[in-house]
């Protein structure tokens, strides 16, 4: 008797394995985002600043017409690098993406460009799960951090700024459970895998 | 066009399968950039040199 089994290798993620199942997965809280939203009051203050700035006349004689050009340039530039940093904030905020699978916990930090780091912690090596919400902002807006032990002495995974962290809390103990009590036929079978038949051997009489 | 094709394998269509925020897919995002620096820029070069 064998199994044929749908092939998932690198179906949702680079590296998910051939018989892993994608549970969920999660991004960080649109909390992060405020910083992003800072960068964009920093703009409007570097405008506004620089404006002022080239308008007086202090500086207009102190830096000469040349050196009014030049800043004016400068003030482009610079203003164009908060715009830059916001939208590459933006992409890796989407890069970055915490995936719970039938097998592991896989922790995908990527930026646009430069890093690839995949992290991932199998369900069989997690000792104990912890799940931390404190303060009124986490409360309030429902995001906390979650913490892995692992069985290797002293390492602990943890994941901040997971929204919703109960629901993530909750999916990874019973995917632990699951893999732990292991996932009984009936349950593969339903999520695809499929059982071949085997076909009985006619006894040919000569 | 094979940093392109690099980073639409292993970036963008790894998202495929959602969307930020439930809506926005990064292909938008990437669109919106490409249109808001140099807008930007020409905005900011007539307000500054007007």
């Amino acid at each position: 008797m064998s199994l044929i089994t749908k092939d998932n290798t690198n179906r949702n993620f680079k590296g998910q394995l051939h018989d892993e199942e994608v549970l969920c997965f999660t991004r960080q809280h649109w909390v992060v985002f405020l910083q992003h939203i800072f960068i964009y009051l920093i703009i409007g203050l570097l405008f506004l600043g620089y404006t002022f700035l080239i308008a007086t006349d202090l500086v207009s004689s102190l830096l000469g017409e040349a050196g009014i050009t030049t800043a004016r340039l400068l003030v482009v530039a610079a203003s164009i690098y908060p715009l830059h940093r916001f939208f590459i904030g933006i992409f890796n905020y989407y890069l970055k993406t915490i995936v719970i699978t039938d097998h592991r916990v896989v922790q995908l930090d990527k930026t646009l460009y430069l890093n690839d780091n995949r992290d991932a912690v199998g369900l069989v090596e997690i000792q104990d799960v912890t799940m931390k919400q404190h303060g009124i902002m986490q409360t309030l807006l429902d995001y906390g951090s979650i913490e892995l032990v692992v069985s290797s002495p002293g390492e602990l995974k943890c994941f901040k700024y997971v929204p919703n962290p109960g629901y993530h809390f909750r999916k990874i103990n019973k995917a632990k459970r699951l893999q732990l009590l292991g996932v009984d036929q009936n349950e593969r079978e339903h999520r695809g895998v499929v059982r071949e038949v085997e076909l009985p051997t006619v006894a040919v009489k000569e | 066009m094979r940093l392109y094709g690099y980073v639409r394998k292993y970036r963008f269509n790894e998202s495929n399968y959602t969307l930020l925020l439930g809506f926005i897919h990064l292909n938008w995002v990437a669109t919106a950039y490409i249109v808001a620096v140099p807008v930007w820029a020409v905005l900011s070069f007539f307000f500054l040199f007007h």
